[in-house]
């Protein structure tokens, strides 16, 4: 019996199906069944291709903004950025026979890319043992969430906030890129989190604090700039 | 003084991800519950804040990228030339895979070499019974009471380890044919 996934598109974690029903078409399985999917298939046949494939159009454009985000001190170019992130799917296709569902697949997924990324960093000489945080924002630990003005976000058309919201993001240090990413996007608890980065849970709480404070001052900035040009407009 | 410790807590109260203790006293802090008497307003400008922080984290959620499978052809490329007999890339955050079979390490090599092995002893414990029998016979009423019974040599060398019966080192527990790799006969 296999678990409906939930909105997101992941199965219980721990429920994981040796393979997807015939029945069940890859875009309505859960991640966890693609995952077991590939996985399960000695022969790595259609059906196997068909739920990596599915796996890649899920994750493709989020894996690769994380990688831009998380190579960002190294100075990737455009193209080295998309190497990367199909090296991460690369890999991800090869592992996948070892994956057993015992954490959940995003989990997994992210884990791999965040030592693809390091690894890559290692090979292109640019290693740095720590990511201080120096963004656009100030590198100073933050205390303060400023006001922000009922409905100024919605000021904005939603593919212009969501421009902003992927500038700004881009603007903040890896340490917070990464932690929005995988909490926002990805919907990982604090826990999983601290898994993917290796950092103590407690760090991750901070860090979201900080980024999500840092993103919401910029937003402040954005909504106000938005508001102006209404009112330019409005005369 | 009480919102210092509160605002760092405001995004894991969020994200539900506050411990009981925790939770409660932000909800406190929040609702004014239990501060200043019940029924007493809770404090404003930390809900402003937690409407700041609220916001951006739907506008980051609303900003997630959706689906698209471009460059998954130049993946599949990359898998079937794999596939096809080209070097494997390393794998990164993966058990080693086993190592792949060397020229010395062919499947079936450690047989060989145990049947080789064993071949060899039993050569050398055939001829030493052969150039031993004569001086064991001519000193054989000499000899001391051992409790050994006398060496039993294969009748032929074994030539592969299908051919070889498990040794024997007891001859007296083995059957009649089994052989005895070396003659346990004091010289």
């Amino acid at each position: 019996m296999v678990s409906a996934p939930d909105e997101l598109g992941r199965a219980p974690v721990g429920e994981v199906a040796a393979e997807v029903p015939a029945a069940v078409p890859a875009e309505a399985a859960g991640d966890e069944e693609l995952a077991a999917a590939v996985s399960g298939d000695a022969a790595r046949g259609r059906r196997a291709e068909a739920a990596f494939a599915e796996l890649f159009r899920r994750y493709r454009e989020r894996v690769y903004l994380f990688v831009r985000w998380r190579m960002a001190p190294a100075g990737p170019t455009p193209d080295d950025v998309e190497e990367i992130t199909q090296e991460v799917f690369f890999q991800l296709y090869r592992s996948l026979a070892a994956y057993r569902g015992r954490s959940s697949f995003r989990t997994w997924l992210y884990g791999l890319a965040h030592n693809v990324c390091r690894h890559q960093r290692r090979r292109r000489g640019r290693r740095r043992r720590f990511e201080r945080p120096q963004d656009a924002l100030g590198p100073e630990a933050w205390t303060e969430v400023p006001d922000l003005a009922p409905g100024a976000l919605d000021r904005m058309e939603s593919g212009e906030l969501r421009r902003r919201v992927h500038r700004r993001v881009s603007e903040l240090a890896p340490i917070y890129r990464e932690v929005l990413v995988l909490r926002d996007w990805e919907d990982l608890s604090y826990a999983e989190i601290a898994e993917v980065l290796a950092i103590p849970v407690g760090t991750v709480r901070s860090r979201l604090f900080q980024a999500r404070a840092r993103l919401a001052a910029a937003l402040v900035d954005d909504g106000a700039e938005a508001g102006a040009e209404e009112e330019i407009d409005g005369v | 003084m009480e919102c210092e410790r509160i605002v760092p807590r405001l995004s894991a109260h969020l994200d539900g991800e506050l411990d009981q203790v925790e939770e409660r006293a932000v909800h406190r802090h929040l609702s004014g519950d239990g501060e200043a008497g019940a029924g007493s307003a809770g404090c404003e400008r930390c809900a402003a804040r937690l409407y700041t922080l609220r916001a951006a984290r739907e506008a980051m959620r609303g900003a997630r990228p959706g689906p698209s499978d471009r460059g998954l052809g130049r993946v599949w490329e990359r898998i079937h030339r794999e596939r096809e007999g080209a070097a494997p890339a390393p794998v990164v955050r993966l058990p080693p895979p086993p190592s792949p079979p060397q020229s010395w390490r062919r499947p079936g090599a450690r047989r060989r070499a145990t049947a080789g092995l064993a071949a060899g002893l039993a050569a050398a414990a055939l001829l030493a019974a052969v150039l031993l029998a004569p001086r064991l016979e001519r000193e054989g009423a000499d000899a001391p009471e051992t409790g050994v019974p006398p060496a039993v040599a294969p009748a032929l060398p074994a030539t592969s380890a299908d051919d070889i019966p498990p040794a024997c080192l007891r001859p007296e527990e083995c059957g009649a044919d089994a052989p005895v790799l070396w003659p346990a006969v004091p010289i």
